[in-house]
């Protein structure tokens, strides 16, 4: 592998983890969030029947 | 705690100062007048080193203030800089050994910044075993808070024993950029330790958030349990 | 300030204790004695490169053993929630820490003046000119690592994964410890002094020193109900 290719693949693995890293904690938002909507949603409806 | 958009304008500005450093990385720092263009990988290594260390400082602080306070916001910023600086950890010690490669021909080499970093991986992954494997939050958040203030006051007595172990078994003509650096490269290298440092922070405020919502919807199921 | 009595009765108890049926001595003994063995045939050290490998193996089997003894200290506690009863003695929790701590510490010694004669006969060394100073080395390493050791295993001592979170969280922390030790080993067997060793000496005495004063202020924190 010439020199070239080390730097790119340092840059590569390293952006590359932390762009998938990011995605990941988007993904955990999402479906946090969505756990929230639906508990709040459903507990709402429980209280408004009492 | 800190506004949706607030963070998500962090992250923008996070992007664009990666962007900034990646061009100036490549393109506006010189190369190196004795390694060529392979020593570019330190305007990548070192930020990440940096982070590494510094998130585990964030670890250190939070954790003296959860024992201190036991606010449970300390200890999701605790979990989340452990998180987040493991990452960070790991791929320094990768950008090391690639820069290692091509400059010394050698996969790895056991200098003593190296050889502290991956200590200090190991030590991250014991803290988030250690954590896996507690269920009650209260003694959960107590006993990682231990081992992250012990954590973190043996990292710097480590670097120096490890240090004068390596004067001993090899003569310091390995030097990593010790000779002055033009300010064209000093300017690029600080950009770019900036630039990660907005990534962490942006990762740091995400994580937390996830964890504090994560409470929440757990006391609500909780909660519900209760009126069923 | 700190209360010695609490610490001298814990520490009584404890010796008292494994002196009436020397369980956890008897096994770290024999482990060491496997140890070595083990040494002997994976490595097949000649003569020639015993000197060199010589203090990385001595310390080798002063810690692995020493991880068994460390690992049980509190262990023996769990069986009949002595750990309470402990607690409800007035004062400093740090006092529980240091009693345990000395009894570790006189434990790992006495273990290690065993390993010592069975290891200069096994690998043909000479320690007994140079046996002064090995001690030296010995308590001072010894006790740093015991100082996180006692800590930690308090620490690990209910959770269910504690054989393997227990050495996980101890080597990497007694790095220095390991490095300071071997190599201050290693100038007094090639024939070197005490005062060669000073700056390792050091090392492990700031280790030892500042580790002690963390962990008797956290340890409270450690054995929280």
């Amino acid at each position: 592998m010439t020199n070239v290719g080390y730097i790119i693949a340092a840059y590569v693995i390293t952006l590359g983890a932390l762009a998938l890293y990011g995605l990941h904690l988007w993904s955990r938002m999402r479906s946090v969030e969505r756990q929230l909507t639906a508990l709040t949603t459903d507990g709402g409806r429980h209280y408004g029947r009492q | 705690m800190i506004g949706r958009h607030l963070a998500n304008g962090l992250g923008i500005l996070a992007l664009l100062t990666v962007l900034v450093g990646l061009y100036m990385a490549f393109f506006y720092a010189p190369a190196d007048a004795l390694m060529g263009d392979v020593q570019r990988i330190m305007y990548i290594h070192v930020p990440t080193a940096w982070v590494a260390f510094f998130a585990f400082f964030v670890v250190f602080v939070s954790s003296l203030v959860y024992l201190w306070k036991r606010l449970p916001e300390a200890d999701r910023l605790a979990y989340a800089s452990a998180e987040i600086g493991a990452l960070f950890t790991g791929l320094t010690l990768i950008d090391g050994s690639i820069w290692g490669k091509p400059t010394w021909g050698i996969w790895w080499t056991w200098d003593a910044r190296l050889t502290t970093t991956a200590i200090l991986f190991v030590i991250y992954v014991g803290y988030l075993m250690l954590r896996s494997f507690i269920e009650e939050p209260d003694r959960r958040a107590r006993l990682a808070a231990l081992v992250g203030i012990v954590g973190f006051i043996d990292v710097p007595i480590t670097y120096m024993s490890v240090l004068w172990f390596r004067t001993l078994h090899q003569p310091p003509s390995i030097q990593r950029g010790g000779s002055s650096m033009p300010d064209t490269m000093l300017f690029t290298l600080l950009l770019n330790v900036g630039a990660y440092t907005l990534v962490y922070l942006f990762f740091l405020v995400k994580r937390v958030r996830i964890e504090s919502l994560h409470a929440i919807a757990e006391t609500l199921v909780a909660e519900k349990a209760v009126h069923d | 300030m700190v209360g010695l009595r609490t610490v001298y009765l814990l520490l009584g108890k404890d010796l008292l204790v494994e002196l009436r049926n020397r369980e956890t001595f008897t096994v770290m003994l024999f482990f060491a004695v496997v140890m070595l063995f083990l040494f002997h045939f994976s490595l097949n050290p000649e003569r020639e490169n015993t000197t060199q490998l010589a203090p990385g193996l001595l310390w080798l089997a002063f810690l692995f053993t020493g991880v068994l003894g460390l690992s049980r200290s509190f262990q023996a506690e769990q069986a009949n929630d002595c750990l309470e009863q402990l607690l409800l003695i007035p004062g400093d929790r740090g006092n529980i820490f240091l009693g345990k701590l000395l009894g570790n510490v006189a434990f790992m010694l006495a273990v290690e003046l065993l390993i010592m004669p069975l290891f200069a006969l096994f690998f043909q060394l000479n320690l007994w000119d140079a046996l002064l100073p090995l001690l030296v080395v010995a308590v001072l390493g010894t006790f740093g690592f015991a100082v996180i050791g006692t800590l930690f295993s308090a620490l690990t001592a209910n959770l269910r994964a504690r054989e393997v979170l227990f050495p996980l969280l101890l080597f990497p922390l007694v790095v220095p410890v390991i490095i300071g030790s071997v190599t201050a080993t290693g100038i007094i067997l090639g024939g070197g002094t005490l005062g060669e060793a000073s700056g390792w000496l050091k090392l492990l005495g700031t280790f030892d020193t500042m580790f002690l004063v963390v962990a008797y202020l956290t340890f409270e924190f450690v054995v929280e109900q």
